[in-house]
């Protein structure tokens, strides 16, 4: 096989034509763009990001016991969603969108249970399979088991609701994710702002030594209300998780039982009680260094950034010569208003220190954030581990990023010495 | 840069083709890393190991597209279960490896094809991948069982 292997991936590879003449220019002039405009910073090499997401699970059919404590859940925190609408603003927002074609799969229930194992479970596109799926008018239940894990892993059972709209159209919202591979018997409120999660697990996998607990509030794990890590020695586990403020007292725990690769074996996902409050006010731009004129900008695109308003971005940039992932001298707005997400590093960027400013010829002086890039990463202070955290970074991708030798490779913003941005570049992806 | 796009441009296009099975996304994604890689370049602490942060890039540019477009496309599958593609044995050999190195998961195809095509030992695919040993060989072994079974000997 294997010889018979190679001769046909050669024989195959000629397939592709090869038009360098034809290629080069266009390629060339985009790298010589990039060169300019990153003027030194960063590394070659894509590196994935890999959202480490964790894993857990409930026994089929019970529910843990949810103990208030002393805070108490907020009695006006009705909304039964747990991912990804957690209030009814955001269900009616994607309502609207459904409406208007978009997001087709958050109008079936297995459509949605799909969505929650690649960007809550961490499972590979396709790696899910729907085992069943059992609509009964407004409510569902959807069972998904991992193909590439071991028949001995159990499904995960997804509970499914359209807390809006009903009928073909209505959006589905998960409500309730549990597993017969771990059993949350108890969420405890022993203290404001820390619960205390108690239970077991039916099996130890090679490679999942341990049970993680992530409190959030949103369609992402990021930004975070709380985290927690316990590893097993035995099939039992009992550990606190401190969780921050939120105005509705209310959040969503996942418990998770990750592999040695970061796939969820299986998740359990209940609402909890957090302290009642605004959470903490978002950080401002690091503008230590700055120019006033550079700190101005980096200020606005901050602000709307945070507010994810796309169009306050416009003004701030010339499309003519403004550099952004893949597309050098484009406009970038039509893509970010696509995918606002790209919004949300642009903001923790700006939340660390600059770079020194530096000269390049044709584009006069850059302040470049963050000052990661001119980071020696042989010698990464335990500072520069957690601003690398803080961008979404785990142990594993920080690691990747030292052994390959090329420095940072996360996101970087660059604003000239007039105020004008000139470039945003999340590279990696 | 010229120099060097000329001198990897080919080997770059056929390597993406292997991964991507398109001949426009090969391009585009050719394109993306050599504009990553030429763009840094002197940020490389060993520029004579280009091919090896092209090659690389190239990987986790197209192991990121199919992880994107998969969730879609893995649905929108179950949504029309009896638009069936062809059979393999309806395609000639040098198809039916196409059609079977695209049944493979993102990470398996860019294993078999950097072992085989590139003809890298398990380690340097491993670096290759940045991955650990363990988890080459055991990708590799599973996709290669794909492979027989999508192309058996006597097809």
């Amino acid at each position: 096989m294997d010889t018979r292997l190679q001769n046909l991936l050669h024989d195959l590879a000629t397939e592709m034509p090869v038009d360098i003449e034809g290629t080069a220019p266009r390629t060339l002039r985009r790298a010589r763009v990039r060169r300019v405009l990153t003027g030194g910073a960063g590394a070659a090499i894509a590196v994935a990001l890999v959202v480490v997401v964790s894993i857990s699970a409930l026994r089929f059919g019970d529910e843990p016991t949810v103990t208030p404590g002393v805070t108490g859940p907020n009695p006006s925190a009705t909304f039964e969603g747990l991912w990804p609408e957690t209030n009814p603003e955001a269900l009616a927002e994607t309502q609207a969108a459904v409406e208007e074609g978009h997001d087709p799969l958050q109008a079936s229930p297995d459509g949605i249970a799909s969505l929650l194992a690649v960007n809550v479970l961490g499972w590979q596109p396709g790696d899910d399979r729907v085992e069943n799926v059992d609509v009964r008018g407004s409510e569902a239940e959807v069972v998904i088991s991992n193909q590439t894990f071991a028949d001995t892993v159990p499904p995960v059972i997804i509970q499914a609701r359209q807390l809006g709209r009903t009928g073909p159209r209505g959006v589905w919202s998960v409500v309730g994710v549990s597993t017969p591979l771990i059993r949350l018997e108890e969420v405890t409120e022993v203290a404001p702002g820390t619960i205390r999660l108690a239970g077991s697990v039916d099996d130890l996998y090679d490679g999942a030594p341990a049970v993680e607990a992530h409190v959030f509030d949103g369609p992402t794990l990021d930004p975070s209300l709380g985290t927690a890590r316990h590893e097993l020695t035995d099939r039992t586990f009992a550990f606190d998780v401190v969780v921050s403020p939120t105005p509705d007292g209310r959040a969503t725990l996942l418990l998770t039982m990750p592999d040695a690769v970061g796939a969820s074996l299986g998740a359990v996902m209940v609402a909890v009680p957090t302290p009642v409050g605004e959470p903490e006010p978002p950080e401002g731009p690091n503008l230590e260094g700055v120019s006033p004129d550079v700190a101005t900008t980096a200020q606005l695109i901050h602000d709307a950034a945070l507010a994810g308003d796309v169009d306050a971005l416009a003004p701030l940039l010339d499309p003519n010569t403004f550099a952004y992932n893949f597309d050098d001298g484009s406009d970038p707005i039509p893509a970010w208003r696509a995918d606002p997400s790209v919004l949300d590093p642009m903001a923790t960027v700006l939340e660390l220190p600059a770079a020194e400013p530096r000269t390049i010829r044709g584009y006069g002086t850059l302040t470049i954030w963050p000052y990661l890039i001119d980071t020696d990463f042989d010698a990464l202070t335990e500072r520069e581990r957690d601003d690398l955290k803080a961008l979404g970074y785990s142990e594993a991708d920080i690691d990747l990023m030292i052994e390959g030798g090329n420095g940072y490779q996360g996101p970087r913003l660059a604003i000239d010495e007039t105020g004008l941005w000139r470039s945003f570049t999340t590279m990696g992806e | 840069m010229d120099a060097l796009y000329r001198a990897h441009a080919a080997e770059a296009l056929r390597l993406g083709y292997l991964l991507t099975g398109e001949r426009a996304l090969a391009e585009d994604l050719v394109q993306d890393a050599f504009v990553r890689v030429l763009g840094r370049f002197h940020d490389l602490r060993n520029r004579d190991a280009f091919w090896w942060y092209l090659r690389r890039t190239i990987v986790n540019l197209s192991t990121s597209y199919f992880r994107r477009r998969g969730v879609e496309r893995a649905w929108l599958a179950r949504q029309r279960p009896n638009e069936a593609a062809p059979a393999p044995h309806d395609l000639a050999e040098r198809d039916r490896l196409r059609a079977a190195l695209m049944t493979l998961r993102p990470e398996q195809r860019a294993a078999i094809v950097l072992r085989f095509y590139e003809d890298l030992s398990e380690a340097d695919t491993a670096e290759a991948l940045g991955v650990p040993l363990g988890t080459v060989k055991s990708t590799v072994s599973r996709g290669l069982e794909r492979l027989r079974h999508e192309l058996p000997e006597e097809a």
